[in-house]
């Protein structure tokens, strides 16, 4: 018995000592271990606006301008921006001297390709395609925008980072034709090596990045690989990405539960970092069902109490009662209508569904079981629906039958939905009548017409009138923000914490 | 022996039609669209129908049917929704993980339970039977996904012995993979220990009462002969039945044990497939795992047969 035991310790020092050698040996090489809940479906920027894409892809694709830490936006391929006096033609030059991982420069024809093809597949790129008239390179370093009609939110719409219009190589993007991009080139600061299918992506530092000389704010300014090797690990178990940062397996872990803020306060091994800013909403079916009557939607919208349902999110740090629509972080946000947020009147509700001629018809409540948010959300609404006399019933799905349902018109009348952290009113995809829910209305139509258009003091009058109208029509029922939470090892240095996660800039301290 | 085998391939065929054709059916039925979840929260519905004109799911569910077998017929398992690479070479990529960990759990579970089962039984009714069947028993009743968190808790967190999860080829750094391996080994390991455990010791004990053995000690044969020689070769014939069993329901079983441990292997890509819908993907795992659970059926009949010279398959 002794002499296995001798012989296991044996087997394990050497092991352990092989361990130490190699890594030893490897002494200037150093790897950031970022562990994410999932792999993405693509690395493909311009078609889905799933976060995991932009969680690997930002580190390899760039964009012409990206925002700063005040969500200002400002250039990053793009040189500069001239607007012509009469609002119609912008005239972008692009950085001279920026290699693309593949070796070739960076040129305008390989900006019109990427921006072609995103005005074409993302759903934001076709908003900002309705005013485009011509897209082309009047030389090597310069691209010309031309509009039909005046739009404000151009330099916005191409700062996007959700299915953004970040650029791609022309023969990567001929080569993908009406498919997804499979070969992940870009300008950025690391490079894409490899995607072991289900178990991690990694990339390298991009020796040859032409950095910006700018300081780093936000996104923007100088980006600098401080790490040889990125690597994102998809780690599906919660505790498991924990405890991996814990036990120094992984260095950085997102998607963390709200839960466990409070221990990690106590433990300097780890740093804990609220993120994104994220919204809760309750939607209603316009199109369809018992919803598509406004008066029974605002009998709904009465009966609502945030507060009690918030707490879900953690603790108080972790959410806030906010009426708005778009972030207080921004300088879009809005309390137009506010007084219908968080009325919690049950006898305003009674009177109003009566008003309403409810007749105590069930009302159902589509919910996602994957996220268990969500469904704590959608349990206690139901409670405080019933409580006020609405005949309210839980339909729960796994996320892809989820959202199956979400796109047809007659299954469901309620859902609950998290919305993700927009720092523009037209990235909101309510505003667009296609989108779940389906709101038509010839009043939003006109003023989000003559928002897009409108010069920078009239734009923030017309979106507090649409914001009234959200409330007006209860688009949405706005129950509260909430925040992301990551964890980090205490060796990682110069992490940003914006509300998407970046890696640039970032080092591991011995 | 031969036209045996022949005819449980045949059989084989048989069986993988029917499993395909069950899945196909399941898979389509079930509510949910990929296009969606691929799409994000800002899909417009004409995104969605482009995608479902990109993917084939326009076409009616026969329509595709009969494409999907066609391709099958050749060879072609299809294309992943999800990823656009080919159902084939993803499955490929996660195989390796799920088998190198499905031998050493089946080889681990086999080396702590026959031994226990052996000493049990010979030690039968003492503490020491009691304290192996306890350990047994535990082993068999532990949640996978429980003994997991705790194995990554004690070993890595509290005493940094092993990573706490991932996977490391044994083509790439032979001398690192092992040390991802062995939690996860244990983790799917020790329930099929448990019962691989009492059955050895079940089966020893009935062997022993046999007039054979009676005959044996009585001719002077030493204990250790007896049974060592004599007992435990028949007793093993219905314990490799169970470690036949064992063996395939980890194959399907590896699900838990690999989300746990952020291993890529093809559990984990089944419950992924599902979660996502994609299709190709759920239908080309789910073929696989039915092929591999045939094989090893077949292969232990097999074995029974050489080690049992009483079984003839006619």
């Amino acid at each position: 018995m002794t002499k296995r035991s001798d012989t296991l310790t044996k087997l394990l020092g050497t092991s352990v000592l092989s361990g130490c050698l190699a890594a030893g040996a490897a002494v200037a090489e150093t790897q950031l271990n970022v562990a994410m809940k999932s792999q993405p479906p693509t690395l493909d920027l311009h078609v889905t606006s799933t976060n995991t894409v932009r969680n690997v892809g930002a580190h390899i694709n760039e964009g012409l301008f990206t925002f700063d830490a005040d969500f200002a936006p400002q250039p990053m391929l793009a040189e500069s921006v001239e607007t012509s006096d009469d609002g119609l033609t912008y005239t972008i030059a692009i950085r001279q001297g920026v290699p693309f991982h593949n070796g070739d420069e960076l040129a305008a024809s390989d900006v019109v390709a990427s921006l072609d093809r995103w005005m074409a597949r993302s759903s934001f790129g076709r908003t900002l395609a309705r005013y485009v008239e011509t897209l082309d390179a009047s030389d090597d370093h310069t691209v010309v925008l031309t509009l039909n009609q005046p739009a404000s939110f151009v330099v916005t719409a191409l700062t996007t980072w959700r299915a953004g219009p970040f650029i791609y190589p022309e023969e990567v993007i001929e080569a993908a034709g009406e498919e997804r991009i499979t070969d992940p080139i870009g300008t950025g600061p690391f490079r894409f090596v490899e995607w072991n299918e289900g178990q991690d992506i990694v990339l390298e530092r991009f020796d040859d990045y032409a950095a910006l000389d700018t300081p780093a704010s936000g996104y923007a300014g100088k980006r600098e690989a401080l790490v040889d090797t990125l690597r994102f690990v998809f780690v599906p178990e919660l505790s498991v990405r924990r405890i991996g940062v814990e036990s120094g397996d992984f260095h950085v872990a997102l998607d963390i539960d709200p839960d466990s803020y409070d221990q990690y306060q106590d433990n300097p091994e780890v740093v804990s970092f609220l993120g994104a800013p994220r919204m809760t909403t309750f939607i209603p079916n316009k199109a369809e069902g018992i919803m598509a009557d406004v008066g029974l939607r605002r009998a709904v919208q009465a009966a609502v109490c945030v507060e009690d349902i918030l707490p879900v999110y953690g603790g108080d740090a972790f959410w806030r009662v906010d009426p708005s629509m778009t972030w207080k972080e921004t300088a879009w946000w809005s309390d137009a209508g506010a007084e219908l947020y968080n009325v919690c009147d049950t006898e305003k509700a009674q009177s109003l569904a009566a008003e309403a001629g409810y007749d105590g018809a069930p009302i159902r409540l589509a919910v996602s079981s994957d996220d268990e948010s969500k469904f704590s959300v959608a349990q206690i609404l139901e409670q405080q629906l019933r409580g006020a006399g609405f005949n309210v019933t839980l339909e729960v799905r796994d996320a892809a039958a989820h959202e199956a349902t979400l796109d047809s018109k007659d299954g469901w009348d309620f859902a609950i939905s998290e919305h993700t952290y927009r720092t523009h009113p037209i990235l909101h995809s309510h505003l667009q009548a296609t989108w779940t829910g389906w709101w038509e209305s010839e009043e939003r139509d006109r003023l989000v017409g003559e928002f897009l258009t409108a010069s920078a003091e009239d734009a923030a009058r017309i979106w507090d009138e649409i914001h009234a109208l959200y409330y007006q029509d209860v688009v949405v029922i706005k129950i509260g923000d909430y925040f992301e939470h990551h964890i980090a090892a205490d060796e990682v240095q110069g992490y940003a914490n914006m509300p998407e996660p970046f890696f640039w800039n970032v080092s591991l301290a011995d | 022996m031969w036209a045996f085998i022949v005819r449980r391939l045949g059989g084989m065929l048989v069986t993988m039609f029917i499993i395909s054709t069950l899945v196909f059916i399941i898979t389509n039925v079930v509510p949910g669209s990929p296009a969606a979840l691929i799409l994000g929260e800002d899909r417009t519905p004409d995104q969605v129908a482009a995608l479902n004109r990109e993917l084939g799911l326009d076409r009616s569910v026969p329509v595709r049917y009969v494409q999907w077998l066609g391709d099958l017929l050749t060879g072609n398992f299809g294309t992943s929704y999800y990823n656009d690479n080919s159902v084939a070479s993803v499955i490929a990529g996660r195989l390796e993980p799920t088998l190198i960990l499905t031998v050493t759990a089946a080889i681990l579970a086999v080396a702590i339970g026959i031994p226990l089962g052996i000493v049990a039984a010979v030690y039968q009714g003492t503490r020491l039977d009691y304290a192996a069947m306890v350990v047994a028993l535990i082993g068999a009743a532990l949640p996978n996904f429980w003994l997991g968190l705790l194995l990554i808790l004690l070993f890595a967190l509290y005493w940094s012995v092993f990573p706490a999860a991932g996977y490391v080829s044994v083509f790439d750094a032979p001398a690192d993979s092992w040390r991802y391996l062995v939690l996860p080994a244990i983790t799917l390991g020790a329930s099929h220990a448990g019962v691989i455990a009492r059955m050895a010791r079940a089966n020893l004990l009935e062997v022993m009462s046999a007039d054979y053995l009676r005959t044996a000690r009585s001719k002077g044969v030493r204990e250790r002969q007896v049974i060592l020689g004599h007992a435990l070769r028949n007793s093993m014939i219905p314990t490799f039945g169970v470690v036949g069993v064992a063996l395939a329901l980890m194959i399907g079983g590896s699900i838990v044990t690999e989300a746990v441990f952020a291993i890529p292997g093809v559990g984990r890509l089944l419950i992924e497939s599902v979660l996502r819908r994609d299709f190709p993907m759920i239908q080309g795992v789910i073929l696989l795992i039915a092929l591999l659970v045939a094989l090893v059926n077949l292969a232990v009949d097999i074995v029974y047969a050489i080690l049992d010279p009483r079984i003839r398959y006619e």
